[in-house]
């Protein structure tokens, strides 16, 4: 195979699924092309160094979160944090959500999340990579990955479930 | 593991994943379905989880984006064995051959690839290297910095107000942007809403010809044409109409 056909394939295996990562990072429409193809811009230029043809994606994964954070230029490295008593209080309640819930609305929610929830939790729900997985592609240890991703998941959900008390009690 | 650390640990649990094999989440699953609170909390989780999933999932990809991708790779790089391969080879006609490809793949950008970089920087935010309404400042400080500045500026271009201009670099030559205001509603954080790029024809291989071909690219309505030794790049948002009456 070519390399001109071997990008192609490339491209076209993962560029939907990058823009999705993109996109719930960046938010806009402009930086997740961006961002994308900056990925696929550094995998034409350094992409043969990867030996092990089955990381493919998590490289890419990997190269595009390390470019929205050079973007954010995010360099402050954040501590391994165990759960503490605030996440366990999110625990307590895992409140219905509305199957009415579009795009707009999560994306949106999400952004409301510190920022380093954010990757971890588009990751979570976006792809069905292991802990481990997501650990290498932030490159963050597993236990920081678990101990965001239980955060997040804590403050997305009552974000979600406190607009949807909103909007209720505004159509009443 | 108790029925709180059977919580903590379902937290983490994604339904209809591997994580189903996970010998910690099995112990979990075990436990929520003995206890009546924690099963009833794990089902409204899992709802949650699916619905957020689902409306991640509707992120729409653009149009014509895998197109745009491939129309923009870069040289690809070789990997080490082909190079040796190709190094056991008659040294002096792969070296030869080679740098002949070397700068073919270098130089040799579409006029697609163009639009789209270009329409790229026009949407997310530049910084002006110089911010004013006088087009002859434009114009001389674009001639100081060796980019394209010696041009007739098009039609009813010469009727908007210049906001300023940016020295951008394409194939490693110079760029000239020039932003404009046509006087319609700006989004808000915006100071500019026409965008003329402005490159040496010579260092465009397929350079477009002089009759204005107008394409939407992203958000923008684009036109390229060629002009005496220089080529011209107009991006704006708005419909092929209004980009003519521009022209």
């Amino acid at each position: 195979m070519s390399s001109d056909l071997e990008f192609e394939s490339v491209v076209a295996r993962f560029y939907e699924s990058l823009y999705q990562f993109a996109f719930s990072l960046a938010g806009t429409e402009s930086d997740a092309c961006d961002l994308t193809q900056q990925a696929f811009y550094v995998w034409a230029t350094k992409g043969h160094q990867l030996r092990d043809g089955t990381k493919v994606k998590a490289w890419l994964f990997t190269t595009l979160h390390r470019t929205f954070l050079e973007t954010r230029r995010k360099q402050t490295r954040f501590p391994h944090q165990e759960l503490d008593e605030m996440v366990l209080e999110t625990l307590e309640v895992a409140p219905a959500l509305t199957s009415q819930m579009d795009c707009s609305y999560v994306l949106k929610s999400l952004r409301c999340l510190d920022q380093a929830y954010q990757a971890p939790l588009a990751l979570f729900y976006l792809e069905d990579y292991s802990y481990k997985e997501i650990a290498e592609i932030l490159e963050i240890p597993i236990g920081t990955v678990k101990s965001r991703l239980a955060r997040g998941i804590g403050q997305l959900q009552n974000i979600l479930a406190r607009d949807i008390r909103e909007s209720e009690g505004t159509n009443e | 593991m108790n029925r709180r650390q059977a919580q903590e640990t379902l937290l983490l649990y994604r339904p209809g994943t591997a994580d189903a094999l996970d010998p910690a989440f099995k112990e979990a699953l075990e436990i929520a379905h003995r206890h009546n609170e924690l099963a009833r909390w794990l089902k409204n989780h899992c709802a949650n989880h699916k619905i957020v999933r689902g409306a991640l999932k509707q992120i729409q990809i653009p149009a014509g984006f895998k197109e745009q991708i491939l129309s923009e790779r870069p040289p690809l790089a070789t990997s080490p064995w082909k190079k040796r391969a190709l190094v056991s080879m008659s040294a002096t006609f792969a070296l030869f051959f080679g740098v002949i490809l070397f700068w073919q793949m270098n130089t040799k950008e579409n006029d697609s690839a163009f639009r789209n970089r270009m329409v790229s920087t026009a949407l997310r935010s530049y910084g002006m290297d110089l911010e004013t309404a006088d087009l002859n400042k434009i114009l001389a400080f674009l001639a100081e910095q060796n980019a394209p500045a010696e041009i007739q500026l098009p039609g009813k271009l010469h009727g908007l107000q210049p906001t300023g201009c940016v020295v951008l670099r394409w194939q490693n030559q110079p760029v000239s942007m020039i932003c404009f205001r046509s006087g319609r509603p700006l989004s808000p954080g915006e100071t500019s809403d026409v965008f003329l790029f402005i490159v040496e024809k010579s260092f465009k291989k397929d350079a477009p010809q002089s009759v204005p071909t107008i394409q939407k690219v992203n958000r923008l309505m684009t036109a390229s044409w060629s002009e005496g030794d220089k080529s011209f790049l107009l991006a704006t948002p708005g419909s092929q109409s209004y980009v003519k009456e521009l022209l």
